[in-house]
């Protein structure tokens, strides 16, 4: 990856971290960008691992593309699973304000003064980064579209795909590659381009290496046998590092084995996953009732730097409300009397049990 | 309630009967194609895989039924129907029936039948698609149920007399339950497993006398409970009232009598 150098050039959307010169763009989750340091680096390749049931990790990537669309990057989408249009329609709407963040400071707002634990008194509730360099959405809304029509987008479906000789077992590898490619030339993102006028291409491909994937039409082939995503990751990773592009690809890794997933994150640069509760036995535990799965931040590579921020052992949960698509830090519920009282027999000291036996001394 | 999560308006997506041989799902399939051939406002389209087509054709006036069993390799040229060409004739809306998908797995591959599912559910017009999975007749089946399960809306396994089913409502909401079920004249009855009450179980318990069930005595009576309290065992010290000895130690004077007991602090 190339250092930029302080101030030397001016994309809308994006900001330069001081500290390791990284150019940083938003994921379009202010929640998700703190977690990363200040949001997704250019030229990195993310992968989301969705939830069984995919749709979390689609609104992600809906987040992703629509700060995109908001800052005039330029956008390739891809999907075989659904028409990549459709996934651009229904973008949520930008706005100006936090949508649920009204109704949280007053809830929080609380007169009684801490009297024992006062220092915490004006400790913030959530992770507030002071410079957000994302926009806020709303995801009851679409975005308009007049401006999804003025915004530089190219969708890719799999349609013409030609049976050339390719590393890859399933074609669509190999065009969506050079999809990519043919995209980051045409638009001159490559880092050795001069335009007139710097912009940053986000890609973001839906449901990789779902079953629409599989290695040929008439062989019985199992995705596991085939190193076609990995390898794809690899090689789209080679790409996007040497132009001005940030990937946020989403893969249903449910369906895979557990070798074929750890080398897939290993060509990645960023990888989370995403865990729901619904369906789980977690979905009736009391302490995890508000909300809807964990988040998993299973890698965070150090860019530009020897130390990675990856946040540690910190248990991160997500929250889809109908608005708003956030991630918190997990954080156990009291032990109020309601829970505890199952075991009511306090704690005993080792050699001295409360009631005395006949030969205790 | 399973059959109100099939009935409700808009028709859930793609609904994947998983059977065996120990639990066949052709009755439900029945019932299903049924509820929809009553229906006015779309066609039903029933894609015949197994079975005389002629005799499925007879049974099902209701729908318009594609031969696939015939000439499925085209080697006789009869214009039997192609499964793709079918699909992109599916114009005015629709409900798709697929019997079964085991034989789309063998005709078009995996990767194929898989293709022409996401198809056919990406079809705006089409109500809802139902197959059934015979996952006997799989080859690997726990990959191809996956990949399956992944795509459908409702997916349910049968099992004998019990359904086990996964119902993804929205996008957040997804119910998993296993209820039991049973087919009645046509009809596809489904109800939550009642669990035996626990007073009833007491009491049948109870109700099971041991005494009525051996040729011999097993209880004692108050008269043998009596006796057996007032035996005294040989081994136990014996009560005795014949005071015959004591010993009395009269104190010298050189005797320091200690007050206090010397195992006072052992707490015994």
């Amino acid at each position: 990856m190339e250092k930029p150098s302080r101030g030397s050039f001016n994309i809308p959307g994006t900001v330069i971290n001081g500290q390791n010169a990284q150019l940083l763009t938003s994921t379009g989750i202010s929640s998700v960008d703190s977690i990363l340091g200040g949001g997704l680096p250019v030229g990195t390749v993310t992968i989301i691992e969705e939830d069984i049931y995919g749709s979390h990790a689609k609104i992600m990537l809906d987040y992703f593309l629509a700060e995109g669309i908001v800052n005039d990057h330029s956008t390739l989408v891809a999907s075989l699973d659904m028409n990549p249009y459709n996934i651009i329609k229904n973008l949520p709407a930008v706005i100006h304000n936090d949508p649920e963040e009204s109704t949280i400071s007053s809830d929080s707002i609380q007169d009684d003064k801490m009297r024992i634990a006062f220092r915490y008194q004006n400790l913030p509730t959530s992770d507030k980064d002071s410079h957000n360099i994302g926009h806020y959405f709303d995801l009851s809304k679409t975005m308009s579209l007049a401006d999804i029509e003025n915004s530089d987008i190219c969708y890719w479906n799999g349609q013409r795909i030609e049976n050339g000789t390719s590393m890859f077992a399933n074609p669509a590898y190999n065009e969506l590659l050079k999809a990519v490619k043919e995209k980051i030339k045409e638009g001159k993102f490559f880092l050795k381009d001069n335009p007139s006028k710097r912009n940053v291409l986000r890609v973001g491909i839906h449901s990789l290496g779902s079953p629409m994937w599989l290695p040929s039409r008439d062989s019985y082939h199992l995705m596991n046998e085939s190193r076609d995503l990995d390898m794809f990751i690899f090689c789209l990773r080679a790409l996007v590092r040497s132009a001005f592009a940030v990937a946020v690809i989403t893969i249903p890794t449910h369906l895979y084995h557990e070798n074929s997933l750890d080398r897939c994150i290993h060509s990645s640069d960023i990888a989370m996953r995403l865990q729901t509760f619904s369906g789980t036995e977690l979905e009736n535990n009391f302490s995890l009732s508000d909300y809807h799965g964990f988040f998993h931040l299973t890698k965070l590579a150090a860019i530009n730097s020897f130390a990675s921020k990856h946040p540690g052992s910190i248990e991160y949960v997500f929250k889809l409300r109908r608005k708003k698509f956030h991630i918190e830090k997990l954080h156990l519920p009291p032990d109020l009397q309601e829970v505890g009282s199952s075991n009511s027999t306090p704690p005993s000291i080792a050699c001295g049990s409360s009631n005395k036996h006949l030969l205790e001394f | 309630m399973l059959t109100t999560y099939l009935n409700t308006l808009p028709y859930t997506k793609f609904v994947l009967i998983e059977d065996s041989v120990t639990a066949k799902g052709g009755e439900i399939l029945e019932y299903l194609l049924k509820n929809h051939e009553n229906k006015q406002d779309y066609r039903t389209h029933l894609f015949v895989f197994e079975r005389n087509f002629n005799q499925i054709k007879n049974k099902h006036p209701g729908s318009e039924c594609h031969d696939f069993t015939s000439d499925l390799r085209n080697w006789m040229s009869l214009t039997t129907s192609d499964m793709e060409t079918v699909i992109s004739n599916l114009e005015e809306n629709c409900v798709v029936v697929i019997d079964s998908l085991v034989h789309v797995l063998y005709r078009y591959g995996l990767l194929g039948a898989y293709q022409t599912f996401t198809d056919i559910k990406n079809k705006k017009n089409v109500q809802q698609i139902i197959t059934v999975l015979h996952t006997d007749l799989l080859e690997d089946r726990d990959k191809v149920i996956q990949y399956f399960q992944h795509l459908s809306t409702l997916h349910m396994e049968l099992q004998p007399k019990r359904v086990l089913y996964t119902y993804k409502k929205s996008q957040r909401k997804i119910i998993k339950q296993l209820e039991e079920y049973y087919c009645d004249s046509g009809k596809f009855i489904t109800q939550p497993i009642k669990k035996p009450d626990k007073d009833v179980i007491r009491e049948t318990v109870e109700q099971i006398n041991p005494e009525n069930m051996s040729t011999f005595k097993i209880g004692l009576s108050e008269k043998d409970k009596e006796s057996r309290s007032n035996l005294v065992l040989p081994y136990l010290p014996k009560e005795t009232n014949s005071s015959d000895g004591k010993i009395h130690y009269a104190f010298d004077d050189i005797d320091d009598w200690d007050e206090e007991d010397p195992d006072d602090d052992l707490d015994i």
